[in-house]
C-alpha cells in the first residue's frame, strides 16, 4: 500500500471500490459543470490500471486451475465435487470483500464510538462547570 | 501568479548528518533547478566528516546548533528558525531533484487551503536486491494508491524527502515535531485534524538514496513501522473524524498486520500441517496483479526490463516489511515499549 506496509490485497479492494466512486462522482460533476477533461484523463488512467490489475488476477486464477491438479485440491480440502470446488472458489472469492466490510464497518463503529465518548465527555465538562458557577 | 516569482519566495532545507559523500549532489540539484529557489540552507547537525565544507562549497549556505538534535525532525527546525520567506521545502540530504522539480511541485500551495504537498520518488541507484525491492514499492505506490489518495485530498504522507509547506502555518503547528519517528506523518495528519489540506504531484520527481544493505534497511524500516503504529496511537481519535484517511488508515493498518502474519506463519505453517508446499504459493501468487501497475509506470519512464527483473526483489523485501510491521505492533501497541531512538537509515 505505502513503502514498507505490506497488504494482502485487501487494500487493493478498497481502492478498486475508490475507483467506482471516482468515476460516479465525475458523471456527477458532469452534470454539475464541474468536470474536465483534465480530471477525466486521470480518471481514465486509474480505471485503466486497475482493468489491468483485474485482469492480471483473472489471468493468475485461470493459470493456477489448469496448473494445479484436481487431486491436490482434493487432498488438501477433502472436497471432491465439482459443486464442492464452485462453493471454495466462491468462498476464496468474497472473503477479501467480507474483511473489507467488517473492517469498514469497525471504522465506522469505532467513529461513532468516539464521537459519543467525547460528547459525554463534554456534557460532563459542562455540568461541571456549571455546578462551579 | 508567476512560478518564477513564487520560487523566489522559497528557501529549501536539508538537514544533514555525516553527509558529507551525497550532500554536494542534492544542493547543485537544486541550484540547477528551472525555478531556482531563494535560499537554500544546510543544517549540518554536528557532523563529524566535511558534510558542512562540501555544502559550503556547493553553494548552500551552512547553519549549525549548538549541539546534535538527535533527529531529523531537530534539525529541521533549528533550519525553519531561519526561514523568513513565505514557502519552505525540506529535501533530505541524500536526495537529488528532477530539474522542474521545484517547478511542478510549488503550484500545489497557490490553492488557497492547501497547506502541503509532495512529490514521487523513486530510488536514485537500484542495483542490490533492496534497492530494486523499494524501487518496484514505490512505483507501485506512487502509481496506484497514492494518486487515488490525492483525488480524495487525503494522501497519507507528504514524504519527508520532498515536501513543500506554507511557511506560516508550519511554524504555527510548531514545525516538526519528535514525538514519533515519522515526523512527515505526524505532521501530515496534524495538517488534516487541524482542517488544512495536503497534495500530491506525481509529476515533481525526486530521486533519494534507498538503503543498499540488509543493515540499513533494517534500521530504516525499523524507524517507519514503528513511526506508523506511533501515529496511529498519538492521531488515532482524530484520524478516525476523517472519513476517507480514516478508511486508509484502518485498511492498511489491518491489511498490514493481516499479510504479516500470513507471511510469516499461517504460509509456512499451512505447508507443514499438509505437508503440501502449493501454500508456499501465496508468497508470490499476486505477482501479475503487482506487475501489472508496475510495468504501466516503468514503460512510461522506459525502464521496462529494469522494473521487470526487480519483480523478485520487492517479495524478499515485502517478507522483511511484514517482521518489522508486526514487532513494532507487538512493541508499540500491545507492549506499550516504545521506540525513543532515532537511528539513520544510512
Amino acid at each position: 500500500m505505502n513503502a514498507g506496509l505490506p497488504t494482502t490485497g485487501i487494500a487493493s479492494i478498497f481502492y478498486f471500490l475508490s475507483i467506482i466512486f471516482m468515476f460516479v462522482n465525475e458523471c456527477i460533476n458532469i452534470v454539475r459543470k464541474k468536470s474536465n477533461l483534465k480530471r477525466w484523463r486521470f480518471v481514465g488512467k486509474q480505471i485503466f490500471i486497475t482493468a489491468s490489475i483485474i485482469f492480471a488476477i483473472v489471468g493468475t486464477g485461470y493459470i493456477l486451475k489448469m496448473a494445479i491438479p484436481a487431486k491436490e485440491v482434493t487432498a488438501i480440502t477433502g472436497i471432491n465435487t465439482t459443486e464442492g470446488f464452485q462453493k471454495n472458489t466462491n468462498l476464496i472469492f468474497f472473503t477479501p470483500f467480507i474483511i473489507l466490510a467488517i473492517l469498514i464497518a469497525l471504522t465506522q463503529i469505532l467513529r461513532l464510538f468516539f464521537r459519543l465518548s467525547s460528547r459525554y465527555i463534554n456534557s460532563q465538562r459542562h455540568k461541571s462547570q456549571q455546578s462551579h458557577n | 501568479m508567476s512560478i518564477k516569482n513564487e520560487a523566489q519566495k522559497l528557501t529549501i532545507i536539508i538537514p544533514a548528518y555525516k553527509e558529507a559523500g551525497s550532500v554536494g549532489d542534492t544542493v547543485k540539484s537544486l541550484i540547477n533547478q528551472t525555478t531556482p529557489p531563494k535560499q537554500i540552507i544546510v543544517i549540518d547537525d554536528c557532523s563529524t566528516d566535511n558534510t558542512a565544507e562540501v555544502a559550503k562549497a556547493s553553494g548552500a549556505k551552512v547553519v549549525t546548533p549548538p549541539h546534535n538534535t538527535g533527529t531529523k525532525a531537530g534539525a529541521q527546525n533549528y533550519g525553519l528558525s531561519f526561514v523568513d520567506t513565505k514557502y519552505v521545502m525540506a529535501i533530505d540530504a541524500d536526495t537529488i531533484i528532477a530539474k522542474d522539480g521545484v517547478e511542478k511541485l510549488l503550484p500545489a500551495l497557490f490553492e488557497k487551503n492547501v497547506v502541503a504537498a509532495c512529490g514521487s520518488v523513486i530510488p536514485r541507484y537500484r542495483k542490490t536486491l533492496w534497492e530494486r525491492g523499494r524501487y518496484i514499492e514505490y512505483l507501485m505506490a506512487f502509481t496506484f494508491y497514492k494518486p487515488i489518495q490525492n483525488y480524495f485530498e487525503k494522501p497519507l504522507i507528504s514524504s519527508g524527502c520532498f515536501s513543500v509547506y506554507k511557511t506560516k502555518i508550519l511554524k504555527k503547528m510548531g514545525g516538526w515535531q519528535t514525538r514519533t519517528m515519522a515526523e512527515d506523518m505526524d505532521l501530515t495528519w496534524s495538517f488534516y485534524h487541524k482542517g488544512y489540506s495536503v497534495r500530491f504531484v506525481p509529476e515533481a520527481v525526486s530521486y533519494p538514496i534507498e538503503p543498499h544493505n540488509f543493515n540499513f534497511m533494517k534500521k530504516q524500516l525499523k524507524r517507519w513501522s514503528h513511526g506508523f503504529m506511533q501515529n496511529v496511537i498519538l492521531h488515532g481519535k482524530e484520524v478516525i473524524e476523517i472519513p476517507y484517511l480514516a478508511g486508509i488508515i484502518t485498511v492498511g493498518l489491518w491489511d498490514a498486520l493481516i499479510a504479516s502474519l500470513s507471511y510469516l506463519f499461517l504460509a509456512p505453517v499451512l505447508t507443514l500441517v499438509f505437508r503440501n508446499p502449493i501454500f508456499l504459493l501465496a508468497y508470490i501468487i499476486d505477482a501479475p496483479a503487482i506487475a501489472a501497475p508496475v510495468l504501466i509506470k516503468a514503460y512510461e519512464r522506459k525502464e521496462f526490463w529494469e522494473a521487470l527483473t526487480s519483480i523478485p526483489s520487492f517479495f524478499v523485501l515485502r517478507f522483511v516489511n511484514c517482521y518489522f510491521i508486526l514487532e513494532a505492533f507487538f512493541q508499540e501497541i500491545v507492549f506499550k515499549n516504545r521506540l525513543t531512538v532515532y537511528e539513520k537509515g544510512h
